[in-house]
């Protein structure tokens, strides 16, 4: 379904109780009866995994004709819809026999809905009251299970299953699991691990919206739990990739509870990975910064505006650098750069980064000036991947997910030749085997996605570029040209592997109909950007059938956002440096960043020469530590702004709640800092600003930049939203007296400067807005409920408006770009593996790779899990030459630590490549030289020691947070106005 | 859910080498199974029945072990081990009776049948007999409704079974020397 809106000729007419109903033909009878808003109970059919016929609830009946009578049952989701159609779901014996399948299901259901983490939300609890099945009348014993420990994140209740096989199709099937199955048979089916012990999948959390049930509930939300109907919710886009998916953030008494999904037809569609639901749990933790430092309060009560400006009034007139941050909101990195000037502006990238930053630029600039890049939907669609030096699966995870259904496009066509429609699930499954498209890859550690691929390779990135030149190299031959080049010393010089990887490309790509080529900047290397750019350009001009896509994908949410923001005149961290060491200027002020860009002696040498250092940020970091003066920024639950995702598309995330002051958002004190600092000397001469005064709301805000900067991109839905849409459900309980410990007089609601949204139960419906804080219809209490406001099932949203999105319009004069006539800069981008050194690559971590999400308790318990062990791949040639053997531990050091792991081999690895999962080393993504070492028996018992020691402080620390959090609930912080500082 | 840490389960990763722990003659039985499989994992099945008449049943390391060989996840295995019910996830005894609990035997005397092996043996469903000789357990049809009530041994199928002609079935199998084939 490419459109937006399947056309008039894709519908066919099917009467539904003698009324017509215009339905799509490319959809099962039951999606083209739940388009038309009818309600028709199911519970295995899902919108994006097709249908199964396993539950038998979707059962209507379908007549002959008008004039047959009596009709036959069918399985709705199991039928195809055909044009004159007649079907009822009134009558009496489909309507029975769907409440007869409840009343089955139920027999063996524990009717223990009060004390379900799903209750309020259950579909199952929706499909009974839609059936009628209002009475119990099974009274005999029901079959009972043990439940397992699935990790921190997912809890399981068996009893509650109702066999539905929804779970297992999205975790095996959808997701390629490998850890989970179907046990048993009859009437004891049994869902889950093999043993006890943690879910392996990045999307395990999905289960929890899947499971129709409360079998799989999200357990830190159980932890610290509440009903849906008492969340106040927020459209929120998640903060910890650049994917963007849009979620829906819930909060009570003060605090976070938890991540839904939040249906986005272009990007998420119905599923989140791991990190974007439970890395939210950052916003809860003890590093959170709650108080302003180096800022004297003159009243007891609270900081005021005339403090924060007294503190700041010494470095009036005075140079600021400014570094912004990619996980900072697009307002709050603009601000700061028009703030301090676009020659004190840096990004906090070193000269390798900004080197990287310059190509990517490049690489948007030069294949994205009239189109957008694809978004995750049209990245399911490929038919072709060419995967280059990224593991997906842990650094941009739903991209990973929408690449294993890419991979399937094939089986689909496939049956689609003999007729199987793509949502006869399991029939498609079994006529596609082990069929996938075309899938290849290259990086330098081994990933999931690898199962998936025709051909990997596991090379350094240096040879990545090797391969990708001499791909470019044999695609723009011709024939004869080709046998010449193969004769070649430069081709001789490939790997027979590596030959027959580049003609295997080419032929695939010959024959796509939509092919991909997905990469990204993991791997901090200018060199793969470069290369891919140059096969971009190559493949323009070849006359390949179709137009081959460019996926590239950067770390952070914003990290496009702030890419944007970078020109010729933004300084690199040496720069900064040396400026501060210079006294150029007076300090710095560093927007969200914890400068993990600077060694410890950088940070030190930093730190004596500026004169003040203001940090912005919501937690402590290494930079906050060192700084004078620390202003305590809002969270994404606690701020409003924007990010810009990888394909350049600008998101709004909204508040949540009013978090208890002094904690504003980013932009907030930067305009205080502007107006404090009163930067009128600042060298931008195109700066006619008027007097600064401080922003209330976003819109102000974007009314000042648009006013006095031409760079900023108008989000034109800004007026229209003005809607006033409830946050908090109809049925919220306990609004009146959740604050009566401190008075019985009921709080005024909050009032919010933002006017999208209410701090209430009163306001406009959910749909009202583009961006609904929570999904719910009459009827309809899970998220499922998303049915009610699609135009069509897995369509569109009824209430959508385009987005807006960042234009890739970059300088494109080589000789004005970034950080390219800095001197040093072929030396820091030399690549490390040169050959004779063993180089370790680290694979990505879920719950490590971005810094946010690695905060939340849980990740660190998941990070540091005693169920495996640290792991050290090597090449068999070089284990063998050192005589070591599979299994033993061996001591890594490299960047003054040093730690152990456990040595295993790869028979595909070149000799000098080394992989692993080593926690220490987990950020050196471009490469980091180590030296090994044997270690004895006692060292390595005494490092799991440790280990164990370290595993129960973090559960301490997990169990103190969860204790705190329930304390916090007893002093819910009272705001009247979600404004600035002296509002409230 | 409040988690002790103090019962925190040790560092225990097991990891089964299928070549150290399956015999060389069931490894060759296993491949030619495989050889003549689509996939490797379709040999799931017949994979488990010939650990099974080793070893009398599958244990959770013969099932990894297994698993390691056929190179598929150990849940996948488990749910094809766990679907048929004539392999057997539990140590059981020599013997093992399935006896049909289904519609036409329960018409026609199962329950005195039940009765019988109950009290002759001592034993009630999923249990195993002191000397390890039998183990009880109930089945679905066993497509013998004409000749009801049925059982099965080995691979010995019984029928038109009577409390009295049950136990003396149950004395001879005791009776005898040999292991079951
Ligand atoms: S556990 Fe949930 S999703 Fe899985 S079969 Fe049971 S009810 Fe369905
Ligand atoms: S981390 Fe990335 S893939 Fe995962 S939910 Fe967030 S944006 Fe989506
Ligand atoms: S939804 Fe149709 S059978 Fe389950
Ligand atoms: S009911 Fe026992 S054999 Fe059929």
């Amino acid at each position: 379904m490419d459109d937006k809106n399947i056309s008039a000729a894709q519908k066919v007419t099917v009467y539904i109780d003698n009324i017509a109903y215009q339905v799509s033909k490319e959809n099962n009878l039951l999606a083209g009866v739940l388009s038309q808003k009818l309600n028709l109970p199911y519970f295995c059919w899902h919108p994006s995994m097709g249908s199964v016929g396993a539950c038998r609830q979707c059962a209507v009946t379908q007549y002959q004709d008008e004039n047959d009578t009596r009709g036959r049952l069918v399985m709705a989701c199991m039928t195809s819809v055909s044009d004159g159609m007649r079907i009822s779901l009134q009558d009496k014996d489909s309507a029975k026999f769907r409440e007869q399948v409840i009343g089955a299901m139920m027999t063996n259901h524990p009717h223990d809905c009060p004390v379900c983490a799903e209750g309020g939300e259950c579909h199952l609890q929706d499909m009974t009251v839609m059936t009628g099945h209002s009475v119990r009348d099974y009274q005999g014993t029901k079959r009972t299970f043990n439940n397992q420990y699935l990790g921190e994140l997912v809890g399981h209740e068996m009893n509650r299953c109702i066999t539905c096989y929804r779970c297992t199709r999205f975790y095996n099937d959808y997701a390629g699991g490998k850890d989970f199955g179907v046990y048993g048979s009859k009437n004891q089916v049994y869902f889950g691990r093999q043993k006890d012990g943690t879910l392996a999948s990045e999307f395990s959390g999905n289960l929890v919206e899947v499971c129709p049930t409360g079998v799989f509930t999200n357990k830190v939300f159980s932890a610290h739990y509440t009903r849906k109907w008492d969340l106040q919710s927020a459209p929120s886009v998640c903060a910890h990739c650049s994917v963007g998916c849009n979620t829906s953030i819930g909060e009570r008494y003060g605090s976070v509870r938890r991540v839904m999904n939040r249906y986005n037809y272009d990007l998420n569609g119905y599923f989140l990975c791991d990190r974007g639901r439970y890395g939210i749990g950052f916003v809860n933790s003890a590093q959170r910064i709650k108080k302003a430092q180096g800022i004297n309060q003159t009243s007891p009560e609270k900081l005021t505006r005339l403090d924060v400006s007294r503190a700041l009034a010494h470095f009036r007139d005075k140079r600021f650098i400014g570094i912004g941050s990619a996980r900072a909101s697009l307002e709050a990195n603009f601000y700061l750069k028009q703030i301090v000037g676009e020659d004190n502006f840096s990004a906090g990238y070193n000269r390798q980064q900004m080197a990287v930053a310059k190509e990517y630029q490049q690489l948007l600039s030069d294949n994205f000036i009239d189109d957008k890049m694809l978004s995750l939907r049209e990245i399911e669609q490929c038919d072709f991947i060419l995967l280059v030096g990224e593991d997906l699966t842990k650094t941009s995870p739903r991209i990973a997910l929408a690449l294993r259904q890419a991979c399937r496009n094939s089986g689909i066509e496939k049956a689609a030749s003999m007729g199987v429609a793509s949502w006869q699930d399991s029939a498609v499954r079994t006529i596609s085997g082990k069929r996938n498209s075309p899938f290849f890859a290259m990086q330098p550690m081994a990933t999931k996605l690898d199962e998936l691929t025709e051909q990997c390779l596991l090379l350094a990135p240096d040879d990545i570029e090797q391969v990708m030149l001499a791909l470019t190299t044999v695609l723009c031959l011709t024939d004869n040209e080709k046998s010449n080049y193969f004769h070649q010393e430069e081709w001789q010089a490939f790997t027979f592997e590596q030959q027959s990887f580049i003609n295997k490309v080419i032929s695939a790509l010959a024959t796509a109909k939509k092919p991909l080529i997905v990469t990204g900047d993991s791997l901090l290397s200018a060199k793969i950007l470069l290369a891919t750019n140059k096969l971009m350009a190559c493949l323009k001009n070849q006359a390949t059938p179709s137009k081959v896509n460019l996926v590239v994908l950067p770390s952070a949410s914003n990290s496009i956002g702030l890419l944007s923001l970078i020109d010729e005149k933004s300084i690199s961290s040496e720069q900064v440096l040396a400026k501060v060491s210079t006294k150029t200027v007076a300090g710095l002020i560093c927007l969200e960043q914890e400068l993990t860009v600077y060694t410890n002696e950088q940070l030190t040498l930093l730190r004596e020469h500026a004169e003040v250092i203001i940090v912005l940020d919501h937690s402590e970091s290494r930079v906050s530590q060192l700084a004078d003066i620390v202003l305590p920024a809002a969270a994404i639950s606690e701020g409003n702004g924007h990010f810009v995702n990888y394909q350049g598309r600008i998101q709004r995330f909204s508040q949540v709640h009013a978090a208890a002051l002094p904690i504003l958002d980013s932009w907030k004190w930067l305009s205080y800092i502007e107006k404090a600092l009163d930067f009128s000397i600042s060298n931008q001469a195109t700066l006619q600003r008027k007097k600064a005064k401080p922003k209330e709301n976003l819109a102000e805000l974007h009314d000042y930049f648009s006013e006095n900067f031409t760079l900023w991109p108008t989000l034109k839905d800004e007026q229209l939203e003005q809607k006033f849409v409830a946050r908090m459900t109809k049925r919220a309980s306990g609004r009146t007296s959740q604050s009566a410990n401190f008075s019985v007089h009921e709080a005024k609601v909050v009032e919010d400067k933002d006017q999208h949204y209410r701090f209430s139960m009163e306001g406009n419906k959910p749909n009202a807005v583009k961006n609904m804080p929570f999904t719910w219809a009459p009827g309809w209490n899970s998220n499922q409920s998303i049915n009610h406001h699609q135009v069509e099932i897995q369509g569109q949203l009824s209430h959508y408006s385009d987005d807006v999105y960042v234009s890739f319009n970059f300088t494109r004069e080589s000789d004005k770009n970034v950080a390219v006539n800095d001197d040093t800069l072929a030396a820091v981008i030399t690549d490390l593996t040169a050959k004779k050194t063993l180089t370790y690559f680290p694979q990505g971590c879920l719950f490590q790779g971005e810094w946010q999400s690695a905060l939340t308790a849980e990740f660190q318990l998941l990070a540091h899990s005693l169920e495996k062990n640290p792991t050290l791949y090597l090449s068999t040639e070089f284990v063998e030459s050192q005589g070591w053997e599979p299994g033993q531990w061996l001591n890594v050091s490299a960047d003054n630590k040093s730690c152990f792991a456990q040595l295993k081999c790869n028979n595909e690895l070149p000799q000098y490549l080394v992989y692993g999962n080593i926690n220490d080393f987990v950020d050196h993504k471009s490469g980091l030289s180590i030296k090994l070492t044997e270690v004895s028996e006692a060292d390595v018992i005494q490092y799991q020691k440790n280990r164990q020691t370290h595993y129960q402080h973090l559960k301490v620390i997990q169990q103190n947070t969860l204790k705190q959090l329930k304390i916090s609930d007893q002093h819910i912080p009272i705001r009247f106005v979600a404004g600035g500082l002296d509002d409230a | 859910m409040e988690y002790n840490v103090n019962t925190m389960p040790p560092i225990n990763i097991v990891t089964i080498d299928y070549k150290q722990y399956l015999s060389v003659s069931e490894i060759s039985s296993i491949e030619h199974e495989v050889s003549i499989m689509e996939t490797r994992e379709a040999a799931g099945i017949e994979a488990l029945r010939i650990v099974q008449e080793q070893r009398g049943w599958v244990s959770d390391e013969s099932l990894y072990a297994i698993a390691d060989l056929l190179n598929m996840p150990e849940a996948e295995l488990e749910g094809v081990a766990t679907f048929y019910n004539l392999i057997y996830r539990q140590e059981v005894g020599q013997f093992v009776i399935h006896l049909c609990d289904s519609i036409a035997c329960h018409l026609t005397g199962y329950q005195q049948i039940y009765q019988a092996i109950n009290t002759h043996l001592g034993i009630g469903y999923g249990q195993t007999t002191g000397d390890k000789k039998f183990t009880f357990l109930s089945n679905v049809c066993l497509g013998g409704c004409d000749k009801a009530p049925t059982m099965i041994i080995g691979k010995q199928h019984y029928q038109q079974l009577t409390p009295e002609n049950v136990i003396d079935i149950l004395n001879d199998l005791a009776s005898q020397e040999s292991e079951h084939d």
